[in-house]
């Protein structure tokens, strides 16, 4: 299926490199110099993603190290329709970092057991992620997010980047529960509007 | 433990833009999870919005990360080939070091009878683990020295070598063919869901499906739903035989069933067969087509009863069949 070679970070160029859906049945087939590959790929990216979110490199560097053996354990899981390897892959970061982030906190803060200092938690794979589209850059993500009103700004950036839970975002910026939810609904709204017309991607 | 409780498809549109950001707490994402796992609904706003959010992660700075990460992850993916903890090799099996098939054949999904198959498409050199060359240190990020590999408790890894030798190997691998092979070892999810008589049936298709896509003149295509995790594999011979094999779909409750279709140039769907789908949400379908070759598209619909003659939009699942050369 075309769909395989479309995604512009798939193919870098040389024409011998595999696309990132060859690497992923790589895998799942055991095969180390794959995973090797892809991580090559994705580490500055994934690596970015995890600091940004724990704001700790040592914790950014396992939280990259686990989602990259979450999805080389889990490479079978992928379903080719639903998005890119490479949201799939970026999305396991960001799940990971979250966990991370959220199991490093004071036990009175977490609601049940304390167990996950030490022993990570069993990865859950994203059972949705976007196709992002490949023309995206980060400029362009980065203008459309500034076109935001702070407060939905704000909402994201708790919402996505810091592990925050609703309950939790909202006690921090002091509005009611429905508030946090409404915002995050407008932002995300907006922000696809603002991709979309500034001709930068968009689903379709 | 977060016990996930019920909740509708309501509340699931209400909490979807916070599920994707990830600002729920375990127990609401559990909850999700769980409500999509069964919902007839593929709740395609969930995949929307999940779009936007993926988006955000690309106004992250990108950072590299320490040469010692890469050493560390491949030696716990080595670890994993070696204690059976990876998918590809068998739980409790000890890795077969005789043959490139079983290296892969975690828990069976090729019998021996379809190894030409699938080595027809992975040079079987390729299979084997490559041995560990514990000296260096991975130099390619950070210069020599800058990150002694400290917070390593295993040796590193260094695998630059082994990569550039192999970079040729890979690229004789075809996308499809690759795809057919991600399809040959789905069935391992289904025997953790202890549905035996279906992860056989399936895994039986899959094997006919590449012992066909062998063979010369066939054209293969992948099958994806539209938004749900239904995929699915299926080729068409030079002679008009098609095998399908198909996973993530819902089951047919009643006298309901799928039935999958070959559309060729003219775009008339033509009929190969009904077929049934239990808990495992797998299904199977061997039948004729008056059209082969690549181009021809191959797609599975719903339908209220056997023998339908025009098929029931939507389109469950379709995919355009391509001449199976690497």
């Amino acid at each position: 299926m075309s769909r395989v070679h479309d995604d512009p970070v798939a193919k870098p160029g040389r024409l011998e490199e595999p696309a990132d859906e060859t690497l992923l049945a790589g895998l799942a087939a055991g095969r180390l110099e794959a995973l090797d590959t892809l991580y090559d790929r994705y580490r500055s990216m994934a690596f970015g993603i995890a600091r940004r979110i724990t704001a700790d490199d040592a914790l950014a560097e396992d939280v990259v190290q686990e989602a990259f053996l979450g999805a080389w354990r889990g490479a079978d899981r992928y379903v080719p329709g639903k998005g890119t390897v490479r949201t799939w892959l970026l999305s396991i970061v960001h799940h990971r970092a979250i966990d991370a982030v959220r199991r490093r906190r004071p036990a009175a803060e977490l609601p049940s057991e304390q167990d996950g200092a030490r022993t990570p938690e069993p990865l859950v794979l994203p059972d949705v992620w976007g196709e992002v589209a490949g023309n995206l850059d980060r400029d362009a993500v980065r203008a459309a997010l500034g076109t935001l009103s702070d407060v939905q700004r704000e909402a994201l950036e708790l919402a996505y980047f810091s592990g925050l839970t609703q309950v939790e975002i909202a006690e921090r910026t002091g509005v009611p529960l429905g508030t946090v939810k409404g915002r995050v609904r407008l932002a995300l709204g907006a922000l696809r509007r603002e991709l979309e017309s500034s001709g930068a991607g968009g689903a379709s | 433990m977060t016990q996930p409780r019920t909740i509708d498809c309501e509340t699931v549109r209400d909490l979807a833009p916070l599920y994707v950001l990830g600002a729920l707490d375990a127990a609401e994402a559990a909850a999700i999870r769980e409500h999509l796992a069964h919902c007839d609904d593929v709740h395609a706003e969930l995949q929307e919005l999940a779009e936007d959010a993926g988006s955000l992660l690309l106004s992250v700075e990108p950072a590299d990360p320490p040469a010692a990460v890469r050493s560390r992850l491949l030696a716990a993916a080595e670890s994993d080939l070696r204690d059976g903890r990876h998918p590809s090799v068998a739980a409790g099996v000890p890795v077969a070091s005789d043959s490139a098939g079983d290296a892969e054949a975690r828990d069976r999904p090729l019998p021996p009878a379809a190894a030409p198959a699938p080595s027809a498409v992975l040079p079987p050199a390729a299979a084997s683990v490559p041995p560990a060359t514990p000296a260096r240190n991975d130099s390619a990020a950070t210069p020599a020295g800058a990150e002694p590999v400290a917070r390593s408790a295993t040796p590193p890894v260094d695998l630059r070598v082994e990569r550039e030798r192999r970079r040729l190997r890979w690229a004789t691998l075809g996308a499809a063919a690759a795809i057919l092979l991600a399809f040959a070892l789905g069935g391992y999810a289904l025997t953790l869901r202890g549905q035996l008589a279906d992860e056989q049936a399936y895994r039986q298709a899959v094997d006919q499906a590449l012992q066909l896509a062998a063979e010369p003149g066939s054209a293969t295509a992948v099958l994806a739903g539209a938004a749900n995790a239904s995929a699915g594999l299926g080729v068409i011979g030079a002679d008009g035989r098609v095998e399908l094999a198909m996973r993530g779909l819902s089951s047919t409750p009643g006298r309901e069933v799928y039935t999958a279709w070959a559309i060729g140039p003219d775009g008339k769907p033509r009929s190969l067969g009904d077929f049934e789908v239990g808990g495992a949400g797998t299904g199977v379908a061997s039948g004729t087509s008056p059209v082969t070759g690549a181009g021809t598209v191959l797609a599975v619909t719903r339908e209220p009863g056997p023998g339908a003659t025009t098929p029931t939009l939507p389109i469950v699942a379709s995919g355009s069949a391509t001449s199976a050369s690497g």
